[in-house]
């Protein structure tokens, strides 16, 4: 399987919105792939967490996001790991504040 | 603000509690709030005291040990340094792998840069003196990935063609690294170019 540049940026704004989560699961995965793969940046793979990872409810997938996320992080250059880190605390900040009660919490601040 | 968050053992928003936090969600505050330049020592050691006070379980003990590793003094890192790499040390595994955890920070380059050729200096002394955990251990938590040059990639390559074939274990190690290396600095030199493209 392999996405078109469309449907990276498709997927990046709305990802989120994807009702079957296996396939939701499939694709975040298939991102990170892409990321290794030097198909995508770190900065996209970035992107699309802080865009989607709000509206994620399985706590799995959010587990394994978030360990992504960390070796994303680890991929940057070092001089954008401050800002980068800093954007990624307020979106994660505003998961946790979410009073939506489909959000495992406990995955996002473990 | 994680400061207060710790000294609540809670997440707030506007003065309300939204999420109670775990001991090992303080730890990790800590480790954090050690390794940055803006917080005076008092303050930090302030802070131990009172999230931690005379908690000697093992937990509290390897976050001490980790928080003490990260701050940002360059005599410090030196003492940390020699403790880790000190083949006759008689610390536990578990000790010496909390200094490793808190000893490189991103925002400490000036302080950790000098280490990251001393790494390939030691790797040969620890593969002759230690066991094979713990160089393990050291190689893959020391590996200095926060910043990569190509001369780290041929270090660890002449390391291996130095090393006979009978020594598998430590070879394969070398291998790994090499390989964590190079994908590390390809991506990052990507992630770079599209940013410079960008501009």
């Amino acid at each position: 399987m392999r996405f078109d540049s469309q449907s990276v940026d498709w997927f990046t704004e709305n990802l989120g919105t994807i009702k079957d989560e296996v396939t939701r699961g499939a694709i975040w995965r298939y991102f990170w792939m892409l990321v290794q793969d030097r198909q995508i940046t770190s900065y996209k793979y970035l992107e699309l967490a802080k865009k989607n990872l709000v509206l994620e409810t399985v706590e799995q997938i959010i587990s394994v996001v978030l360990m992504h996320l960390s070796a994303a992080i680890g991929y940057l250059p070092v001089e954008s790991i401050k800002e980068k880190r800093s954007d990624l605390f307020e979106a994660l900040y505003k998961m946790i504040q979410s009073e939506n009660e489909n959000i495992p919490k406990d995955a996002i601040v473990d | 603000m994680s400061l207060a968050w710790v000294e609540a053992s809670a997440i707030t928003k506007d003065e309300k509690s939204i999420y109670a936090l775990k001991t090992t969600h303080k730890h990790t505050v800590l480790k954090k709030l050690f390794q940055k330049a803006n917080f005076s020592y008092e303050s930090k050691m302030a802070a131990i005291e009172k999230i931690m006070g005379g908690d000697n379980s093992d937990i509290a003990v390897r976050c001490k040990a980790a928080c003490m590793a990260g701050l940002p003094d360059a005599e410090n890192k030196a003492k940390v340094w020699a403790e880790i790499t000190d083949p006759a040390s008689e610390e536990s595994l578990y000790v010496r792998g909390a200094k490793m955890s808190g000893f490189y920070c991103s925002d400490q380059l000036d302080l950790i840069s000098p280490y990251f050729e001393k790494y390939f200096e030691i790797l040969p002394i620890l593969n002759e003196k230690t066991t094979y955990k713990y160089l393990n251990q050291f190689f893959h938590a020391m590996l200095p990935t926060t910043v990569i040059k190509d001369s780290y990639i041929v270090k660890l390559v002449a390391l291996k063609n130095e090393t006979p074939d009978s020594a598998k274990n430590f070879n394969s190690m070398l291998q790994d690294g090499i390989e964590i290396l190079v994908r590390t600095m390809q991506i990052r030199e990507f992630a770079k170019g599209h940013a410079a493209a960008k501009l």
